[in-house]
């Protein structure tokens, strides 16, 4: 019971704590962000093995772990609002060329970071190239360049 | 998604009066990160000042614990004993036996002459040549527990003191 109900514990904490970090956070924007993560594993890794280290209790945990991912899954589809409570949604940061700096700053989101994505996903390298730019529910930046 | 609708050129299925909602949750969120850190430094949670507690009196019989606790963490019963109180040259402790039940037992220093049962308490036996000179005895535990938690502690013959610890998981 302890496994089960530690891993589920650990779930939704972990859910309910990026959600409040917001959508860059696990955007694996810089290598200090990705070693967090990987810091943040090893945290809770503990908490939920306590100090059962046996394959019956792995199997338990990842098994909880699936299942709530699944369950949740499967509610999100059913009822569109619990998905866009616990997913997020997109969020326009430039529209037709022009830059929407209080959505920017909300999402805590500079030019650096858009023109990096522009780089890196288009090749773009000026943002008056840049039709539209979506800040994802993930995280990462979508670009749409202007039709030439 | 809640939907998609056209915004320019592009259909999006962005909301920006949930948007709204999501940020102000987010800065809420925010300050309590910070009150939550706060309260851990003041060891609200375990392991700092506002976490330790003590029952008794040190000169004579007296209990420092943590009155907050974690599931799983090492913690310290430090139990002071005062001259006198004890028969012979054996100073026994006597503790209740369903709160030792919810500890595991890591360490107890000084080391016990022997221990055993009596009841519904666990005893303890120290050697101590000299009773004019104060002893202090801890033991180092492991909580198997979770939530609240009362315990006696005593004297065998003498006095006990009860006091309450939280557990959190």
């Amino acid at each position: 019971m302890d496994s089960v109900l530690r891993g589920a514990a650990v779930y939704f904490f972990l859910l309910i704590a990026f959600r409040v970090a917001g959508k860059r956070t696990l955007a694996n924007i810089t290598t200090f962000d990705f070693i967090l993560i990987l810091i943040i594993s090893e945290t809770v890794q503990q908490a939920m093995i306590d100090n059962d280290n046996s394959m019956t209790n792995a199997m338990l945990l990842v098994v909880t772990l699936v299942s709530v991912d699944m369950m949740l899954s499967l509610v999100k589809r059913k009822f569109k609002k619990v998905e866009q409570v616990l997913d997020g949604t997109p969020v326009l940061i430039i529209r037709e060329g022009e830059m929407l700096r209080d959505r920017m700053a909300k999402e805590r989101v500079d030019e650096d970071d858009i023109l990096h994505a522009a780089r890196e996903r288009q090749g773009i390298s000026r943002l008056d190239e840049i039709d539209y730019a979506i800040i994802e529910a993930s995280g990462g930046i979508t670009i749409i360049p202007k039709k030439k | 998604m809640t939907g998609n609708h056209q915004v320019g050129k592009i259909q999006i299925s962005e909301d920006m009066p949930f948007q709204k909602k999501e940020w102000l949750f987010q800065r809420i969120g925010w300050a309590a990160l910070l009150v939550i850190m706060a309260l851990a430094l003041m060891g609200v949670f375990g392991r700092g000042r506002v976490a330790k507690d003590s029952v008794g009196d040190p000169a004579t019989f007296g209990i420092e614990f943590e009155r907050i606790l974690r599931h799983g963490a090492d913690t310290r019963l430090e139990i002071d004993v005062g001259p006198g109180l004890q028969r012979d040259s054996t100073l026994r402790i006597i503790i209740a036996r369903d709160y030792f039940e919810k500890f595991d037992v890591e360490q107890i220093v000084p080391e016990p002459l022997g221990s055993g049962l009596n009841g519904d308490f666990v005893y303890y036996d120290f050697e101590r040549k000299d009773s004019r000179v104060p002893v202090r005895i801890v033991f180092g535990l492991v909580s198997d527990h979770y939530f609240g938690l009362k315990s006696s502690i005593g004297i065998d013959g003498a006095t006990t003191l009860t006091f309450g610890q939280f557990v959190l998981p």
